[in-house]
């Protein structure tokens, strides 16, 4: 397997737009394209292409490489064309539709099929929260009863409780963190600072989430660059290396508090193990925070602190701004949303820009990250993904 | 890279379902099973927890398939992707299978491809957002064939008669396989008097959509035979899309030759169309089936016709193309589709494909592709035919 390395990224603002799916997928593209350390390297240069989206529809990578042109031009660009004839395939993990686009183009480019590879991602959803469509696609409504995915999470939240004695207060934590620096982070959807007292006494939306404790639909495309270790480093300053990738389902017949942590402990541990690392060499994360009690269990998961100890180490300031393990630093799903397609992706962003020394809410000298995306709801087997990252200068 | 092996392959029987709404969303499942079900008893010393990856090809966006798939089979707990392109989602499925274990991530791994698919033609959302199937007079993707048909015919001099005896070869193949959806043999007569679809292709000349699933089970050559006296190594696989902005006809022969001359090569500096001893290729319609020839390096350009009157496709004949019957004869689920050209290739090349086995193989061209769901969305005016879209050439060999 050769060493691979992330030498561009790129997002749109994530927020509710009328513009088509393909405009926002080429948008994500043109956002990568133009990200200002790719020195050198244009759409002609890119020889596979993965796509992530779990509603774009079929073959909706060569949708949006068709429009890549005309929406250039449209902004002033000199139009690159996007249908180059490279091999381009299309990637569907609900909520990882995007993490697994990027993770197939890292293997690729580890495989030693292709060099120099394009991986995008993008979601148009409407205002509401996640269903399915009656031909078992993605969309969105209002819903008159407790919506669905946030009832399975909150389910989870009160069993947490119960066990732990984890309290509403820390679920409103997580949220008055995400929020602290989605300020800083002009393509959040909610940029807004919020106190511990709003949070938790804001509109519930299934008990004992309220409305910021849970992320909100969005609309976005988000893309980036990968490629060998080698030309990476011929090629831009700040390169990133993709240290590993892992990938397991859920188990069957554990219970649904469990199906929080056992898959993400699974990958999480792997991971570890191909990093050749420890938590206490992590030094900035993204983690699936759908709703704030899930990024409580991931503390646990991956050992940042005991299991049934998230409350306590989010009060300590752990994850922090300043803390020992600064998480989602970008405001995460929370603040930014949640496009399906696109949210691995931006996470990706966030990472890179960390590691590069340029983020918005810059963890000093950060020179590891831990990069997690979680599909589905709690209790069904669906798909864990973690990625660690390194500076590659 | 490592090379890869074929060790099991399974396919259920494809047919056409009327599922409704909610049963549809589901309907996969059982079929899914099926064919994995069938894919590991064609294995020796594997157990389903040996599985370490799954990657599962569909067009249409049922989510969570493999997930699905996997807890019905009681085998979950490892990674699972699902992928999408079309009708060679199959493939796409199997090149992610493919790069895990080339790379040397994964030593085992299993590719699924499923569609579940109601009667009637396939109609494509104008924006490309998804299909359905309808019943109708005047099917679009026959009709956008007919349209390349009547341009071969017109540059080549191809005759509706050698269009209906590709359909007849395909036809009276599926009737020696017991997994195909049609198995009654037509003549060329026949297939001529079939009823016009859209003009020169009758019904008969054209495949239908149909609901099944095909599995594929893959691991590093090395240790292949450990787990199946018969591997069968994938010497070449390639993909390519459609370039925008070429002209009608180049559009159409592009995407195949680059996807094949990539393939080629990986098999071996001097391997071309002409080393193939057997092929499966895209017959969803025959003049599909007759560009293939060409594309692949068969026959030369514009001379499939003589080709197929020469007899060389037939069974019998030096190349024999589509022994299994075809989409004309199987059916076209999309996400299964190629799978099941891959399957009857491994049992060709394992030497058991009774009563219809060709004998002395070693090299087998499988080739799938097309471009609805992106270029044939109408919205890409001077796009060029077969513009996006994904095109597979994949060279399979019982040598080592």
């Amino acid at each position: 397997m050769r060493d691979v390395s992330i030498v561009a990224v790129g997002m749109t603002e994530f927020r509710h737009r009328p513009e088509s799916f393909m405009d926002i997928g080429a948008d994500g593209i043109i956002q990568a394209l133009s990200d200002p350390e790719l020195k050198d390297l244009d759409m002609s240069d890119m020889e596979a292409a993965y796509c992530g989206t779990m509603g774009g529809g079929p073959q909706a990578g060569q949708r949006i490489l068709a429009r890549l042109k005309s929406r250039m031009e449209e902004n002033g660009l000199e139009g690159q064309e996007g249908l180059t004839g490279i091999p381009v395939s299309n990637w569907e993990n609900q909520c990882t539709s995007g993490t697994c686009a990027f993770d197939a183009a890292f293997r690729d480019v580890a495989a030693g099929f292709h060099d120099i590879v394009l991986a995008f991602g993008a979601e148009k959803l409407g205002k509401g929260s996640l269903s399915m469509s009656a031909s078992g696609g993605l969309s969105t409504a209002k819903f008159r009863g407790p919506p669905p995915v946030p009832m399975m999470f909150a389910g989870n939240a009160k069993r947490h409780m119960k066990r732990f004695g984890t309290t509403k207060e820390h679920l409103g934590m997580v949220a008055v963190k995400s929020k602290e620096y989605a300020a800083k982070n002009p393509n959040a959807q909610y940029r807004n600072r919020i106190t511990l007292d709003e949070a938790v006494n804001a509109k519930v939306i299934v008990d004992p989430l309220t409305m910021f404790m849970c992320c909100p639909t969005s609309t976005g495309g988000a893309a980036c660059i990968v490629t060998t270790k080698e030309i990476a480093r011929k090629i831009t300053e700040t390169p990133v290396d993709v240290v590993c990738g892992v990938n397991k389902s859920a188990r069957s017949g554990i219970g649904t508090l469990e199906t929080g942590w056992d898959p993400n402990m699974r990958s999480g541990r792997e991971a570890y193990k191909l990093a050749d690392i420890s938590p206490k060499d992590i030094d900035v994360a993204q983690v699936h925070d759908c709703f704030a009690i899930a990024e409580l269990m991931h503390y646990e998961s991956f050992g940042w602190c005991p299991i049934g100890g998230a409350g306590e180490w989010i009060e300590s300031g752990g994850p922090c701004k300043g803390g020992e393990l600064p998480v989602n630093t970008d405001g995460g799903l929370i603040s930014k949303g949640h496009p399906l397609g696109a949210t691995g992706f931006a996470q990706l962003y966030e990472l890179t820009h960390q590691l590069r020394g340029d983020a918005h809410t810059q963890v000093p000298d950060a020179e590891v990250a831990w990069k997690h995306n979680m599909g589905g709801g709690a209790g069904i087997g669906l798909t864990y993904i973690v990625h660690v990252l390194k500076r590659g200068r | 890279m490592r090379d890869v092996s074929i060790i099991g392959v399974g396919r259920t029987e494809f047919s056409v379902e009327n599922y409704d709404g909610m049963a549809a969303m589901t309907a996969f499942v059982p079929i899914g099973a099926e064919a994995v079900t069938k894919a590991l008893r064609d294995v020796k010393n594997l157990e389903k927890k040996d599985i370490e990856v799954v990657y599962c090809g569909r067009s249409n966006p049922v989510t969570s398939a493999g997930q699905m798939i996997q807890h019905k089979l009681d085998m979950l707990s490892e990674g699972s992707f699902s992928v999408d392109n079309g009708v060679t989602s199959g493939e796409s499925a199997l090149m992610g299978a493919y790069h895990d274990i080339a790379s040397g991530k994964r030593d085992v791994a299993l590719a699924i491809g499923f569609e579940v698919m109601g009667p009637g033609a396939l109609y494509i959302h104008p924006d490309g957002q998804g299909w359905k199937n309808r019943e109708s007079d005047s099917p679009p993707l026959p009709r956008l064939y007919a349209q390349l048909a009547r341009k071969h015919m017109d540059e080549y001099g191809t005759t509706k008669e050698q269009l209906a005896t590709v359909a007849a070869k395909n036809r009276t193949n599926g009737a020696l396989n017991p997994n195909a959806m049609l198995k009654e043999e037509m003549t060329a007569d026949e297939v001529l008097n079939s009823g016009m679809v859209a003009d020169p292709l009758t019904k008969s000349m054209c495949s239908v959509p149909a609901s099944g699933a095909a599995a594929v089970i893959l691991c590093e050559s090395q240790s292949a035979s450990y787990y199946n006296t018969q591997p069968v190594r994938l010497a070449g696989s390639a993909m390519a899309t459609g370039k925008a902005g070429l002209g009608y006809m180049d559009s159409v022969y592009d995407p195949i030759v680059r996807a094949a001359r990539e393939a080629y090569r990986m098999a071996g500096p001097f391997f071309s169309g002409k080393n193939a001893d057997i092929a499966q290729v895209n017959d969803e319609s025959s003049i599909n089936e007759m560009v293939a020839y060409e594309a692949l390096g068969f026959c030369d350009k514009g001379k499939s016709g003589q080709w197929v009157e020469d007899g060389v496709p037939m069974l019998g004949g030096a190349l024999p193309v589509n022994t299994d019957g075809g989409m004309m004869s199987n059916g076209q689920p999309l996400g299964a589709c190629g799978l099941a050209q891959i399957h009857e290739l491994v049992l060709q090349l394992r030497g058991k494909a009774k009563g219809r086995q060709v004998d002395d193989i070693e090299y087998a061209v499988q080739y799938n592709g097309g471009s609805a769901g992106s270029g044939f969305c109408g919205g890409f005016g001077g796009r060029g035919f077969g513009a996006g879209g994904s095109y597979f050439v994949n060279v399979l060999t019982n040598q080592n």
